[in-house]
């Protein structure tokens, strides 16, 4: 039997892996290199964002406006995999934002101050604004550690540009009570629906359940309050290092709040958690990613 | 041999001897014709405590699971408490005396000073990998005069040849199968030690990676369940001789995520991820087993598989926003049951 001993680096090196190749697009860069090209992409402020978080830890939230303009939508209908159990042209059809490409400047350094990262933001959505692609412009807000990554104005269904507003600025109202996190989710992007009129699913851990079930109950309770605020206080009273992407599907016209940890060093929007959960990390834990023909994580 | 005889006289408490006749083998092999080579390594295991004291998990048939304690002087002689895992005496530490008779086998006694839990004699012998297992029999000289076989297994460096599911449980939100698997062989106490899942490979993922999903991919979590009862334990799994050696693994997705992915024209499709499972032996990690995970999106039902347990399959035919309204009947008619 071959022995092991924990190697941290090598579940770092899959993440970056995932991270870098999740939605299509392509991401250039390097640690050390100055600038962070996407290209492609359907999303890449998200995909920008997400680069930033997992190099400098920093937790930065996002939000995408709906989008109405059809030519802010690109039509993949002709790329579906069911396409062929259609008769043509009677496939239901299937919108994806239609995004674009930006490019980034980098600071040489692997960490950067709380300034710094702001100002990176802000050259983010600001660079992506003045491109003229996609079809929403966003703003920065900071709240502590934690950024947040909102829009400030979408095409509407002519094409003229109109303001919006987050629509987590809006106040929610839930009775508190005990819940467990998929309740707490679940309750939060109930009232954010309501208030928006449109859907809004929870999507924990990219929806996926692996592991223990999830016993941890958390006891949260709002009163007209944002829902940016509560969703705060939720992930701090979960004890993790997250951060939420809210993403707008124009096929199913709903809202994906995806809830995700946050890699990187700083702490963010987690603190301690407030009540017993199941184990995550041992202290002298298997390699994530290291199995017995890797040489990458030596015994 | 002066190898040998010179690491046994540099031992002062007997603890490394085994140890250091077992790393004379591969010397040995390659002096040595093949069989003689084999029979040089299987020797005869000499002492029950591998280092200063070793618990051994000991199981009596009919009887109970004790944890014994034992250390091993030089001469031979072997001491230590025995505690009886689950009984009326199990907060009563009893005394074990023994001789080890220098053929593999090993003679001992347990004693109680209180004189209300019983006096049992046995022998065993050690044997397999590491002198890691042993059996036997034993004679209850409580009174009943009972006999019947003993079974005793390194607490520290045992190995679970595998897993057996002995539970399911399944939920709707999320829509998620639940396993309850036991450790194998069940009837040796696990508790105390933890078994950890990882995903070396990752995610293979045929359902959440388009260009456009509103879903961002996540990787599988690395997870640790704790095998122990009682208040801060996991008290899960069937348990086996007063003990119990399970814990339970989720496999699953969240209703949304069925739905956005029949939305787009992706079902069905696979999410599949290779799970090494691990457990701590002494104050490392080996893995022991992999069970391949599968969550199968369809177009009317889903279907969740951990390992060689039987798969679920749902009748989810929650609406999606493109398919035909007709299916929106027998979804409520199901939701609704």
């Amino acid at each position: 039997m071959k022995r092991y001993s924990w190697n941290s680096a090598c579940r770092a090196l899959i993440l970056g892996a995932i991270m870098c190749s999740g939605f299509g697009g392509r991401v250039y860069a390097q640690t050390g290199s100055s600038a962070l090209a996407i290209t492609g992409d359907a999303r890449p402020v998200l995909k920008a964002i997400l680069e930033l978080e997992s190099r400098y830890g920093y937790a930065i939230t996002y939000e995408e406006p709906k989008y109405d303009y059809q030519g802010d939508l690109k039509d993949v209908t002709q790329s579906r995999k069911d396409l062929k159990s259609f008769a043509s042209g009677k496939a239901p059809k299937t919108f994806i934002p239609v995004g674009g490409s930006l490019q980034l400047t980098l600071p040489a350094t692997a960490q950067v101050s709380q300034p710094a990262m702001n100002a990176l933001l802000q050259q983010l959505v600001e660079s992506w604004s003045d491109s003229n692609q996609g079809g929403a412009h966003f703003t920065v807000e900071e709240d502590g550690a934690v950024f947040h990554v909102v829009p400030t104005a979408v095409r509407d269904a002519n094409g003229n540009w109109q303001s919006v507003e987050s629509i987590l600025a809006k106040p929610i109202s839930f009775p508190t009570e005990s819940r467990t996190e998929y309740e707490t989710w679940q309750t939060i992007c109930s009232d954010v629906a309501a208030n928006a009129g449109v859907r809004v699913f929870a999507i924990p851990n990219g929806g996926l359940i692996f592991g223990p079930p999830q016993n941890a109950h958390y006891v949260l309770g709002a009163d007209a309050e944002p829902a940016e605020s509560v969703l705060m206080r939720a992930i701090k009273a979960m004890g993790k290092k997250r951060s939420w992407y809210l993403l707008y599907d124009p096929t199913t016209r709903a809202y994906y709040m995806n809830i995700d940890e946050v890699q990187g060093t700083l702490p963010s929007v987690g603190a301690q958690p407030s009540a017993p959960g199941p184990a995550t990390t041992p202290a002298h834990a298997p390699p994530a990613n290291c199995g017995p023909a890797d040489t990458t994580c030596p015994p | 041999m002066e190898f040998m005889r010179s690491a046994e006289e540099k031992n002062e408490d007997g603890s490394l001897v085994r140890a250091l006749l077992r790393s004379a083998i591969p010397l040995l092999c390659l002096a040595l014709p093949f069989h003689d080579c084999l029979a040089q390594s299987q020797p005869t295991c000499a002492s029950v405590a591998t280092s200063d004291s070793v618990t051994w998990n000991t199981v009596f048939s009919p009887g109970g699971t004790w944890a014994l304690s034992l250390a091993q002087d030089l001469d031979g002689t072997i001491s230590g408490t025995a505690t009886y895992v689950s009984s009326a005496c199990k907060d009563t530490p009893q005394s074990v005396s023994g001789t080890a008779n220098g053929d593999g086998t090993f003679a001992l006694a347990v004693t109680d000073p209180s004189g209300t839990c019983g006096e049992t004699d046995f022998t065993v012998t050690l044997s397999g990998p590491g002198c890691a297992q042993a059996t036997g029999t034993y004679t209850d000289h409580s009174g009943l005069g009972s006999t019947g076989t003993v079974k005793m297994t390194d607490g520290a460096g045992v190995l679970p040849s595998g897993e057996t599911p002995s539970a399911f449980l399944f939920l709707e939100t999320p829509t998620t199968a639940e396993f309850t698997m036991n450790l194998v062989p069940t009837d040796y106490n696990f508790q105390g030690r933890a078994v950890t899942e990882t995903f070396p490979a990752g995610l293979d993922d045929g359902c959440l990676s388009n260009p456009g999903s509103p879903v961002i991919p996540n990787p599988p979590p690395i997870t640790v369940y704790p095998l122990v009862n009682g208040p801060g334990g996991n008290p899960l799994g069937t348990p086996v001789n007063g003990v119990t050696t399970g814990y339970e693994d989720q496999v699953g997705l969240v209703e949304a995520e069925v739905n956005q992915i029949r939305a787009v024209g992706d079902a069905p499709c696979t999410l599949t991820a290779v799970q090494h499972m691990w457990i701590d032996t002494s104050s490392q990690y080996d893995d022991y087993q992999d069970n391949t995970m599968t969550i199968t999106v369809g177009t009317t039902t889903m279907t969740a598989q951990r390992g060689g347990a039987p798969p679920k399959t749902w009748p989810y035919l929650t609406p999606s926003q493109t398919r035909m309204p007709a299916i929106i009947v027998p979804y409520i008619m199901h939701k609704s049951q």
